[in-house]
């Protein structure tokens, strides 16, 4: 009966994925627990996000801005908002180094339903590190579209010479343009995506890249808080479990066993 | 000040934790009232999209208008221009604005024949920078360059005629390399952005993700 009653409300082909989903969630509050009773969970290096300050380092040294763009991404109610929103993140982190040092900082970006949230986000950075004064909502540039924001990143390339350029968030052609621009320029060069077919432009044109999952785990891992590193820990043996699961695929499918690939299919 | 803003950031999670909740409760199940609900916020987004977009034409203008104004060196006519651009084709579309599609050539001619090339002429550049960023990473520095770089070589001979006529099996490689080689690699790369997607929204669901919301960072 309650079988029947679950088989009517659950979508067909949906279950497993809620199995999974459930799965993570159990994870993602075991690993508060665990920062809660005060269990530090480490996380490996990220690189990118390390270099993050060495470019600013840079910005500061030679008295040169920093430009930073999330790519085209789309709208945030699109596919790709949470890179988006992810992107806006790590600006919040940039901006307030540059706040912080008194480095300029231009954003180029051209989606307009962002605009609001990342006008937002820049000035409590720069409210965060006491200096609301010095945010000026004209360092973000709006652009309408892909190719006025490429002729508008290049253009702010070639004039301003930033120390540091960072790329980060759902990257599409423009990508390999303004990386390649700003290596001409002699930019340090810090890129990140989660669009697969991306990332070896990025990884070509960047001396550090951000490579999927990682843009979504930067804001815990910038923040060095264990409260927020203990979230991303789950993320790990999720990919374990999973990992499991499709070696146990590779042994059991071809034995006629369809344990697993009739669990992927409820 | 401290105050104002964590409300703020209260109110935020509240919304994102009920509209995350249904969304996800919708998409498994199959409650016609949860799925209104879901669809109702879906288009209330599209409608706060269109709002947002609005509201960056609003900031694009004021911006413009400053430099104008301040008569900002090297910028202020470029100013003029941008604000003529946005405002003569939507002015001239006004009137059709209830129609399935403008038609106006004020409002078509610019898009059509002016922005459209001119971004067609930018992406055709790509192959330029293509070519260049090829350059710099087809250098065997390491052993994994190598690799890279010997694959890479592989990959370009297969999709030339001249590997062809080098080799008949070049191809069939070219193939192998990008069905069993890269595949699989991607593949990887597909699930483990899905699962930092899913735990980023579970961060944001539950205002651990404090920077997009707000909030001091550090403190649990």
């Amino acid at each position: 009966m309650n079988q029947l009653l679950v088989e009517q409300i659950l979508f067909a082909g949906r279950g497993s994925a809620l199995i999974v989903l459930i799965v993570m969630a159990i994870f993602f509050f075991i690993g508060l627990r665990l920062a809660k009773i005060g269990r530090t969970i480490k996380m490996r290096r990220l690189p990118a996000l390390d270099a993050i300050d060495e470019a600013l380092g840079r910005c500061a040294e030679m008295g040169k801005p920093a430009l930073y763009t999330p790519g085209i991404t789309g709208g945030l109610s699109t596919h790709q908002g949470p890179q988006m929103v992810a992107s806006i993140t790590i600006l919040s982190y940039i901006a307030e180094g540059c706040a912080k040092y008194d480095i300029p900082l231009i954003v180029d970006m051209a989606q307009g339903d962002a605009l609001p949230l990342m006008d937002e986000t820049l000035r409590i950075a720069y409210l965060k590190q006491g200096k609301p004064e010095k945010y000026d909502p004209k360092i973000i540039n709006y652009y309408p579209g892909q190719s006025p924001m490429v002729t508008g990143i290049l253009g702010h390339l070639q004039r301003l010479r930033p120390a540091a350029f960072f790329m980060i968030g759902g990257l599409y052609y423009e990508s390999v343009v303004i990386g390649e621009a700003a290596n001409f320029v002699g930019c340090i060069n810090i890129g990140g995506t989660a669009n697969t077919h991306q990332l070896p432009f990025i990884i070509a044109t960047c001396d550090y890249t951000l490579i999927g999952e990682e843009i979504f785990a930067a804001s815990a891992y910038l923040s060095k808080d264990p409260y927020q590193v203990a979230t991303i820990a789950g993320e790990d043996w999720i990919k374990f479990v999973l990992i499991i699961l499709l070696l146990l695929g590779f042994i059991l499918e071809p034995l006629g066993i369809k344990i697993i690939s009739d669990f992927l299919r409820w | 000040m401290k105050a104002a803003i964590l409300t703020r950031a209260e109110i935020l999670l509240f919304i994102t934790g009920i509209t995350m909740g249904l969304t996800l409760f919708g998409f498994f199940f199959n409650v016609p009232s949860v799925i209104d609900a879901v669809s109702w916020f879906q288009t209330f987004a599209t409608h706060i999209g269109f709002i947002a977009v609005w509201l960056g034409f609003i900031m694009s203008l004021r911006i413009h208008i400053t430099h104008i104004r301040r008569r900002t060196p090297g910028l202020w006519y470029f100013s003029i221009v941008m604000i003529a651009c946005v405002l003569i084709p939507f002015l001239a579309a006004l009137p059709e604005i209830a129609k399935p599609s403008i038609t106006t050539p004020i409002y078509t001619w610019p898009f059509e024949w002016v922005y459209t090339p001119l971004g067609a002429t930018l992406y055709a550049t790509t192959g330029f920078y293509i070519f260049s960023a090829a350059y710099r990473a087809f250098r065997a520095r390491s052993l994994e360059a190598a690799v890279f770089l010997v694959a890479g070589c592989l990959v370009i001979l297969g999709n030339a005629p001249i590997g062809e006529v080098i080799w008949s099996g070049m191809p069939f490689l070219n193939e192998w390399l990008q069905l069993q080689g890269q595949t699989p690699g991607m593949r990887a790369l597909y699930i483990t952005a899905a699962l930092g997607l899913i735990y980023f929204g579970l961060r944001v669901a539950i205002g651990a993700e404090k920077r997009i919301i707000g909030v001091e960072v550090g403190g649990g």
